[in-house]
């Protein structure tokens, strides 16, 4: 509605040197509204299926100016699928005004609790890929 | 047989002898393929007519004269006033002549057989024409999404340029069909037809659309009476023609031509099929807009928001102004529920739907229904909030809802206590009679989009002057001011509600709508909705000291 940029992404792929764990970086510039949230959705839907159990997925929203209801219903979908495909999601480079939509509607303390649980189920079972890192 | 005078004694002059070339060339040539030949002399008598000359004018003889019914009248005129050249028809064919002059006053007319040229060129003309028809056909058809616009339109374009008078048969949905014939471009009946479709044959098949057919020639005499207009005269000939439209037959074109006009040929036949196929997706693109129109005209009347009635123990005030980009379904509700006695609970929800269109109405309304049943059987906000989640919660979609409920209810002198819990929702304010603005602390998750919700109620209690506001982030996120960009935000509409203290609940949310709105200007908003509760103006304000203040209980 109040749009006018559209969202781009840019995806980047890294290996942390220390745990050896693969770590894949969405960056994404432009806004994220009724009209451009399904392209996050998109995004993320896209580089899931080549990511294993225990990778960890980075959406980087520094580049990101208008944020809506419609994009947080995007990430919401978002993260239910990496949590289906255990992979652990973070939000990068959130603004001022995205912080506060997570916390007033209680979506930042939900992903925070199932990245608690996921630690916690990993700290149980250690993968034998960041058991073998040096 | 025929002498050729003087066609081989005129030497050659300065030019090395040749063969003399004799009347047998001369003639050889005449005969050759150099088209029909007809050679007169001085005195008009046809003194040579070669084979093609024959074939074309089988009675004309040498020695005769170019005369009627010998040779057509045009080119005896042409004789007889000498003309250089002459067109014109004679039997079923164009002919064009043109006259060379001869040597000793002979003369010879050179014709050719133009009827290929001339059928084509007419019909080149005629497709021009009909193209031309097309383009003006389709810009008018389109230029309304109004079905009885449409249907006129259809019926005007073809009885003004395909036939004499034109009928469209139309399904109006409701099993019933709609009548409008049109005479030399003009409207001249409308009505529900009463009529049985089945006493036109081939009307009921071009309706059904099934099988396609193809246009179908009527014999006159087979047309009912309520099919031809009045005072039309004697009918020469009928064409039905199924109007297409998209994917659903849009009605029938029937073309009804006079006696004297000519009866329809092929061309008229495919010319009808391809107008009423344009017809009939203009027909059909507005029907599918008046069906949308109507669907959202009946969501709209479910979810406006409800008239406030007056009561004596709460004074209320609501206002929403849908977004220009959704119209009247937007994403923001309110709703109130008065208790079953005036001294009972009110119960009050304000909230927010994500998105917007046809989905986020349905969810609106899906919020709006569980919510005033569900509050009958759980009094507990958090659990209400939980059942409600659990209803929506769904798999496939996360779509979701912010909302704030409240409960307001009546006690001693005027007070009113309140229970408010925001679910993802930004938290009310409370404005007090001496200016005091504080935001409640109540706090919680959204609705249906998450398996878990937790919330926190708080309680307070307005005294005479105490507002507390409920609002969607369509006014505090509102983006305007001088850059254009920036939201209204918090701190101004604290700014704002500070001013209004011990003002009358209508004349806040006034000022609230009105700081918004100025602060967009003319730019574009998203839903903005607004309601605030009052204790009762007029009953207590001698009695009790007004500035008191409420406490909250987490």
């Amino acid at each position: 509605m109040m749009s006018g940029n559209p969202l781009d992404v840019t995806a980047r792929q890294t290996e942390n040197r220390v745990t050896g764990v693969r770590e894949t970086v969405l960056e994404f510039s432009g806004d994220c509204d009724f009209v451009t949230a399904e392209l996050l959705r998109a995004a993320v839907l896209d580089v899931l299926p080549d990511l294993p159990r225990g990778s960890e997925l980075t959406l980087d929203l520094s580049g990101v100016g208008l944020f809506d209801s419609s994009g947080l219903s995007a990430l919401i979908m978002v993260h239910r699928h990496t949590t289906r495909a255990g992979v652990a999601l973070t939000l990068q480079g959130a603004g001022d005004h995205l912080l506060r939509i997570l916390d007033v509607t209680g979506v930042g303390a939900h992903f925070a609790a199932t990245r608690a649980a996921a630690a916690a189920e990993a700290e149980r079972e250690p993968r034998p890929s960041a058991a073998s890192a040096d | 047989m025929t002498s050729f005078p003087r066609s081989t004694d005129r030497p050659a002059e300065g030019a090395p002898p040749a063969a003399a070339i004799g009347a047998a060339q001369v003639h050889a040539l005449v005969e050759s393929g150099i088209g029909a030949v007809v050679m007169l002399d001085g005195a008009g008598l046809v003194r040579l007519l070669n084979e093609p000359a024959r074939a074309l004018f089988p009675l004309l003889r040498e020695a005769g004269t170019l005369s009627e019914p010998l040779v057509p009248g045009w080119l005896a005129d042409a004789q007889n006033e000498l003309l250089p050249e002459a067109q014109g028809v004679f039997g079923a064919k164009e002919l064009t002549a043109r006259r060379m002059s001869l040597p000793d006053g002979y003369g010879a007319w050179l014709l050719d057989d133009v009827t290929l040229e001339v059928v084509w060129q007419r019909r080149w003309q005629e497709e021009r024409e009909r193209a031309e028809f097309l383009a003006r056909a389709s810009a008018r058809l389109l230029t309304s999404l109004n079905w009885h616009k449409s249907v006129q339109a259809a019926a005007e374009l073809a009885s003004e340029r395909m036939a004499d008078a034109a009928v469209v048969v139309a399904g109006t949905g409701a099993r019933r069909m709609w009548f409008t014939s049109a005479v030399d471009g003009r409207v001249t009946d409308e009505r529900v037809l009463s009529e049985n479709v089945a006493e036109v044959p081939g009307l009921a098949d071009a309706l059904a659309g099934f099988p396609p057919l193809p246009a179908r020639w009527l014999a006159p005499e087979l047309a009912p009476d309520w099919l031809v207009p009045d005072g039309f005269g004697p009918l020469g000939s009928v064409v039905v023609t199924p109007m297409p439209g998209n994917g659903v037959p849009a009605g029938a074109l029937i073309l009804l031509r006079r006696t004297r006009t000519p009866v329809f040929n092929e061309d008229e036949e495919v010319f009808a099929r391809v107008f009423a196929a344009r017809a009939g997706a203009a027909v059909s693109a507005a029907a599918l807009y008046a069906e949308k129109a109507e669907t959202t005209a009946v969501l709209q009347r479910s979810l406006l928001p409800p008239v406030l009635r007056r009561s004596s123990s709460l004074d209320l005030a609501a206002t929403y102004r849908a977004s220009r980009a959704t119209d009247l379904i937007g994403g923001d509700f309110y709703d109130v529920h008065p208790g079953p006695d005036p001294g009972d609970e009110t119960f009050l929800v304000l909230g927010d739907v994500c998105g917007k269109g046809a989905k986020a109405a349905v969810l609106t309304g899906k919020i709006r229904n569980t919510l005033s049943a569900l509050r009958h059987v759980e009094s507990d906000h958090g659990r209400l909030l939980s059942l409600l989640n659990s209803t929506l919660l769904e798999d496939t979609d996360s779509r979701f809802a912010t909302m704030v409920l409240a409960g307001a209810t009546p006690l001693a002198h005027g007070d009113v206590a309140l229970r408010l819990t925001a679910a993802g929702h930004p938290p009310p304010l409370i404005v007090r009679a001496d200016g005091t603005v504080e935001e409640i602390p109540t706090g919680g998750t959204l609705i249906g989009a998450l398996p878990q919700i937790t919330t926190r109620t708080c309680r307070t209690v307005l005294r005479a002057g105490d507002l507390c506001l409920l609002y969607s982030d369509g006014v505090t996120e509102a983006r305007g001011g001088p850059d254009g960009r920036e939201m209204l935000g918090d701190n101004r509409l604290r700014a704002a509600l500070s001013e209004c203290a011990r003002m009358p609940v209508e004349a806040v949310i006034e000022r609230v709508e009105s700081l918004t709105t100025q602060w967009l200007g003319t730019r574009e908003h998203d839903d903005i909705a607004l309601l605030g509760i009052a204790a009762p103006r007029g009953t207590h304000l001698s009695m009790v000291n007004g500035t008191g203040r409420g406490r909250f209980t987490g």
